[in-house]
């Protein structure tokens, strides 16, 4: 569900998604735990801050990053109901590595 | 309170464990203070001398002002007795010496090492009497051109003038400094070191807390503490000893060295808070800085770490509460590091959060506990150093001290012990002995003729001279721990049998007071003629006398020689009576022989000791003992050898060696060592 704090981001391609880069970055680093929660699950947390991404966005990203098929909902509604603060913090720098990368 | 004031390390001595090492070390005259003692004082006044005599029984110290220590000498059963024409003597005293001097720390005389001292030439002294001794001073004092106050005065001044005579005493505490260097918590090495006491408030019972303290400074180029600002010992009740490392001091002696060791770096090459450089690896993690913070029980250690990998860069901190305890006597840490935090730069998505806390915890917990580790040996070497390797605190080193507790300040790290035990010399109990000799005090008559041996190892002829000798003997009576003046009773008796060990038989005995001749009835009496093994007398010896302080006795030359007992019984004012014994002997009747006799009977003996060790008549065969005034025990033991071998040539030879030891063989046979066991092992074999 999207968070209804966020004014909803629609984003239809890979590029528009790094154009986009630093504003979504920023939603991510206000959210608590946000850069915890991208590493549990990129596209719950993407959701969850307003980004709607686009089928055909979020199949690049999978093939980009084939690691993504093996994330958990369980987790990441822990970390998100958790308000300790964790033990490792992760600041999210960027997205998803750029195809060139 | 402050602990520290300011220095690097404190070391504190309980006044009792002082007090009971002035005890063991501070002579008297060549004597311990370890109560009972007494002190003689020489006592001079125009025209008149005397003695002052002080017993002690009871020692106490007390520490005063910034250095000064004060040593409360209670005595009682004392006197002072001057001599004619002013005769004085007033006994039965009781009251204090009290004795201040100043604690300092000197050059002990080995290189870089001080040690605890005090110099009594510079002491000042002061004596106070009880009520009744006042009293038997004025009673004393009635009818003397001296007043009580005059008297005391010139008692005080005596006393100082003993006291100062005894100069510098020095107590077993003794610390190495090294200025301009840095000192060491393990080696107990300061860079400075000053003394002073350490006073508290009085308790509920006005008793004040105090203790000698040593405050150093380990780190070079940086104030002294001020002392002024501890305001009492940190000493735990019960217990003698506090050792405070400060904070400073143990950041830089102890902590960043255990971090320096296993990198192989300098202090100075660490991170902050021990260094300036800019951090160093421990597997795979850089530690960039670190630092230790005393707090109420505990020592917090944080420190901040860094890695980076493939698709990160990481920041953490840590923090770790440090205790410690003392289990079996070692000082022991209790490591609890929390859980890091940890900072994650991620540049994109990259799966790592399960791969990162894990390690980078480990490694931090491995960093303090290790450090740590290493800081806890070196405050073990500092205890033991403590304890011995490089201080010394009593006789043969600090090695029995043993510590029992252990507190966390701000300030520093306090470690609570007792003092090893300090061996007191063995208390003297109220006794007497007797000491004296007898000289030839001239000759009175005499003979001279030849000896003939017609046969045998001797066979010759051999001049002799006979002579009379009046003799004088000269004892006195030495009590120990006995009041003055003391009353003497001489008593002379005849020695039934060997002189034992033990007290004399007081069956027949004569009291010998003042001069005169005394008959001692049926003595043993010896005569050297005729030759060689004369003739034994029993008859009655008269014996002149003059018994007072000391004992003269006279002999008789014609009645012989022969050997008497005399005993004295003293009574002091305070009531008590002992007793002592000795032996006398009297040589009124001696012979010299000549014309090689003796050389002859040596070799006629030594002759005789082969043919025994030949023929295994003894298991153990004694040599010839030389005249010339043996050991009594040595030949007592040659005497009992010949008399067990029991060959002719033994009973031959028994008399000669009478004949050639004289007077010393009738002195062993009254000896102490005749009343003795032999030595002599073994049962005579057969030939």
């Amino acid at each position: 569900m999207t968070d209804r704090r966020h004014k909803s981001l629609e984003i239809g391609s890979y590029a528009e998604l790094l154009r986009r880069e630093r504003e979504i970055l920023e939603r991510i680093e206000r959210m608590p735990n946000g850069g915890n929660l991208f590493l549990a699950h990129p596209f719950r947390l993407l959701a969850d801050v307003g980004v709607v991404l686009a089928k055909k966005v979020e199949e690049e990203i999978r093939a980009l990053h084939p690691e993504l098929s093996g994330l958990g909902d369980g987790p990441y509604e822990a970390l998100k109901a958790s308000e300790q603060p964790q033990n490792v913090r992760f600041n999210v720098k960027g997205l998803f590595r750029r195809r060139e990368e | 309170m402050s602990v520290l004031a300011g220095f690097d390390l404190v070391i504190e001595v309980s006044r009792e464990t002082v007090l009971e090492l002035a005890k063991a070390n501070v002579e008297f005259g060549g004597q311990s203070i370890n109560p009972p003692f007494e002190i003689f004082v020489p006592v001079a006044y125009p025209g008149a001398s005397g003695l002052g005599h002080l017993i002690v029984h009871k020692v106490d110290l007390m520490l005063a002002g910034d250095r000064d220590v004060m040593l409360a000498f209670f005595f009682h059963n004392s006197s002072v007795i001057v001599d004619p024409p002013l005769s004085i003597t007033a006994s039965l005293l009781d009251g204090t010496m009290g004795v201040k001097a100043t604690l300092e720390l000197v050059d002990s005389g080995k290189p870089l090492k001080k040690v605890v001292s005090a110099d009594l030439s510079n002491a000042t002294v002061n004596l106070q009497f009880s009520d009744a001794a006042e009293a038997r001073i004025a009673s004393a004092l009635a009818g003397k051109p001296l007043d009580p106050a005059t008297f005391k005065s010139l008692a005080r001044q005596k006393a100082e003038s003993y006291v100062r005579a005894v100069g510098r005493q020095t107590l077993p505490l003794e610390f190495q400094v090294e200025p301009g260097k840095f000192g060491s918590v393990s080696d107990g090495i300061f860079e400075r070191l000053e003394l002073h006491n350490i006073l508290g408030t009085p308790n509920m019972f006005f008793q004040f807390e105090q203790a000698v303290g040593l405050f150093g400074m380990l780190l070079p180029g940086i104030p002294s503490g001020d002392h002024s600002q501890k305001d009492g010992p940190a000493i735990l009740s019960g217990h003698d000893l506090a050792f405070s490392v400060s904070a400073r001091a143990f950041h830089r002696l102890v902590f960043c060295p255990a971090i320096a060791a296993p990198a192989k770096l300098s202090v100075a090459e660490l991170p902050p808070s021990c260094g300036s450089g800019g951090g160093i690896d421990r597997d795979g993690v850089t530690l960039t800085s670190i630092s230790d913070t005393f707090a109420d029980g505990r020592i917090d250690v944080n420190g901040t770490v860094e890695k980076s990998g493939t698709c990160y860069d990481a920041h953490g901190s840590f923090h770790a509460a440090v205790t410690f305890s003392i289990v079996a006597g070692q000082l022991v840490a209790n490591t609890a590091v929390d859980t890091p935090s940890i900072v994650v730069e991620i540049p994109w998505y990259c799966q790592l959060a399960t791969a990162l806390l894990g390690p980078i915890g480990l490694i931090i917990s491995g960093i303090v506990s290790s450090s740590m580790d290493d800081s806890i040996q070196k405050m073990k070497s500092m205890t033991d150093g403590l304890a011995g390797k490089g201080m010394t605190f009593g006789t043969g080193g600090f090695g029995g001290a043993k510590f029992d507790d252990v507190a966390v300040s701000p300030e520093g790290l306090t470690l609570h012990g007792f003092a090893p035990e300090i061996y007191l010399p063995l208390p003297q109990s109220p006794g007497i002995s007797i000491e004296g000799s007898v000289v030839t005090d001239g000759y009175v008559g005499g003979s001279q003729g030849s000896y003939t041996v017609e046969a045998g190892c001797l066979e010759g002829t051999y001049p002799y001279t006979e002579v009379q000798q009046a003799q004088i003997g000269t004892y006195v009576a030495v009590p120990t721990l006995l009041g003055r003046p003391l009353q003497l009773e001489w008593r002379v008796e005849k020695i039934n049998g060997y002189v034992s060990k033990f007290a004399a038989q007081m069956a027949v005995f004569d009291h010998l007071k003042g001069a005169g001749t005394t008959v001692v009835g049926s003595v043993n009496t010896h005569y050297p003629l005729p030759l060689p093994d004369g003739l034994d007398v029993v008859q009655d010896v008269h014996v002149g006398y003059t018994a007072g302080k000391v004992l003269v006795l006279k002999n008789t030359p014609p009645e012989g020689c022969f050997g008497l007992k005399v005993s004295v019984i003293a009574l002091d004012p305070m009531g008590q009576s002992v007793s002592a014994t000795s032996g006398v002997q009297f040589d009124g009747d001696v012979v010299e022989i000549g014309g090689g006799y003796h050389e002859k009977l040596a070799e006629c003996i030594r002759f005789w000791i082969g043919v025994a060790e030949g023929y295994k008549l003894q298991d153990r065969v004694p040599r010839w003992v030389p005249v010339n005034y043996p050991p009594e025990a040595q030949l007592v033991e040659f005497i009992r050898f010949m008399f067990a071998v029991d060959t002719p040539e033994a009973q031959e030879l028994l008399p000669h060696v009478r004949l050639a030891h004289g007077t010393s063989y009738t002195r062993a046979l009254l000896s102490r060592e005749a009343a003795g066991p032999s030595s002599l092992r073994g049962r005579q074999k057969q030939r």
